[in-house]
């Protein structure tokens, strides 16, 4: 990863608050790599995990909150089980996801990741439960001429082993999920700057 | 003995992993476990919440150990090792942090004295292990199985505290009582692409497939899993799988569910643990767990075999 420092892009606030979140110092981290040789979708990463530790450091807001690689992440834990210095790489996958809904800088190219998550999500709000068969619809509408197709195959033969199932199961307390729901919904900050923001689509569900 | 139990959404609502709850019933009944499931519980947020709202999340699990506690249950069986560890963390979280505590248990309204611990069947029967030997000593024949433990049952290590983390033994040590011939290979904890099955299959049929190659390398005949993600990824996705993996198009290894594994050795029937609706078939596999001559396939199977 090659870079051009200069002190005009050092976001020294956020870089504070990404270390208030993550209970340490982004300077733990050596840069060793071992992350990034565990990882088991480097190879998906433009900025693998060890790199963006690296723009965390250097206080890169724009370039970490607007990367791909936090979506990609599938959140196995090998990076933090594995870390020598407990630089904690995962958890700053996970703030920086959450960073870049309240700033509304998801990346676009990865919607579909970003949709699912939403849509499993309203599924759970809305009956308390996931309702697998509510969730595939939801996720497809939203982008039905590409993401209709996907898997009817798979699905038939699921349909023939009675899988999913065609209601949902709602818990009694619903209301209590909805509450819950609402306590802690990401607030948008800096709404200027959202605005700004050529792809702004990191509404919280 | 009377456990507290989280099925969790995959396991309930002829969801993705229904096998994995009837079997964990059926099985752990026959041992001699009552099931007491939480009162009202509520989805844990798996993979989704984990990613986008770590509050919520929190919060989401705080309900469910409160509810949990309420009703008594000091130690709460969570077979999906999702729901497991997004409990754990919830447990580990607020009972290190009393500020996390409060901030939960306001969002959830319910009150949690961090008295209720998560574990996953893996752990249950390793806890039980004693018992499993009394009742299901080497009453499978030496079939080789590759035990494929995923992400969540040993990571994060601190929270799941459990096993060791990079190679762990217990669900091999399991097996071994019960007869099996679990083989040694490299891929116990590798990631196999989990939630990401729908949004981007590329991945998952990349991760997997590598777990299909290591365990063929190490001579495996068989799966055993105890996670329904796992189980989806690695059985229904076993075509593309294998396919970026280079195995061939007939490639065809049957998964199974450890509480399965656990029934057939329990002297279960294969339909009282769901054996039937796997994508790969398990036909012949099971005839031979149970020492009988490999019979037909069912109808279903039959006409989706190549």
């Amino acid at each position: 990863m090659q870079l051009q420092l200069s002190r005009a892009q050092v976001d020294s606030d956020w870089k504070r608050e990404v270390e208030r979140r993550l209970g340490r110092k982004l300077a733990d981290c050596y840069q060793c790599g071992k992350c990034t040789a565990g990882c088991p979708v480097s190879y998906e990463m433009f900025h693998p995990i060890h790199a963006m530790m690296r723009l965390a450091q250097l206080g890169r807001k724009d370039e970490a909150l607007r990367s791909r690689s936090q979506w990609v992440c599938v959140a196995c834990e090998t990076c933090s089980t594995r870390c020598p210095k407990d630089a904690e790489p995962a958890r700053l996958m996970t703030i920086l996801r959450e960073m870049a809904q309240e700033e509304g800088c998801v990346n676009a190219n990865e919607r579909d990741i970003y949709d699912f998550h939403t849509s499993f999500l309203a599924s759970v709000r809305r009956f308390g439960r996931v309702y697998e068969m509510g969730l595939v619809a939801a996720y497809k509408l939203k982008s039905p001429l590409r993401r209709g197709p996907q898997d009817m195959l798979t699905a038939l033969k699921m349909a023939r082993r009675g899988k999913p199932g065609l209601f949902p199961h709602r818990i009694q307390n619903v209301a209590a999920i909805r509450r819950i729901y609402e306590r802690t919904r990401l607030q948008a900050q800096a709404a200027a700057r959202a605005e700004s923001s050529p792809e702004p689509h990191g509404e919280s569900h | 003995m009377e456990i507290g139990y989280f099925p969790g959404c995959a396991l309930k609502a002829h969801a993705t992993g229904l096998e994995y709850g009837i079997s964990t019933e059926a099985a752990l009944g026959a041992l001699g476990f009552t099931l007491k499931e939480v009162p009202d519980w509520n989805c844990c947020g798996a993979s989704a919440g984990h990613m986008t709202n770590t509050a919520l999340t929190r919060a989401l699990n705080v309900r469910n150990l409160a509810l949990a506690e309420a009703a008594g249950m000091s130690e709460l069986l969570a077979p999906c090792p999702l729901c497991a560890k997004e409990l754990a963390l919830a447990h580990h979280e607020v009972k290190e942090h009393p500020d996390l505590l409060a901030a939960s248990q306001e969002v959830a309204e319910m009150v949690y004295r961090c008295g209720s611990r998560p574990l996953t069947l893996i752990e249950l029967l390793w806890n039980h292990r004693q018992l499993v030997r009394e009742r299901a000593a080497a009453k499978l024949p030496d079939v080789k199985v590759a035990c494929y433990y995923g992400c969540l049952h040993t990571r994060p290590p601190e929270v799941m505290n459990f096993d060791d983390t990079e190679q762990p033994t217990t669900m091999d040590e399991l097996c071994r009582i019960m007869g099996l011939v679990p083989v040694e290979w490299t891929h116990k904890t590798e990631c196999c692409g989990a939630g990401f099955t729908m949004s981007r299959p590329t991945v998952v049929a990349r991760l997997t497939g590598r777990i299909l190659a290591a365990a063929r390398r190490a001579g495996a005949e068989a799966f055993v899993v105890a996670c329904p993600m796992c189980h989806a990824n690695l059985d229904m996705r076993q075509g593309e799988a294998a396919a970026d993996a280079g195995l061939g198009e007939d490639f065809h290894m049957p998964v199974l569910y450890l509480a399965q594994v656990l029934g057939l050795a329990l002297g279960l029937k294969p339909e009282a643990l769901s054996l039937g609706t796997h994508f790969v078939d398990t036909t012949d596999l099971v005839a031979r767990l149970r020492g009988e001559q490999p019979v037909a396939a069912t109808p279903v199977e039959a006409s989706e075999r190549k």
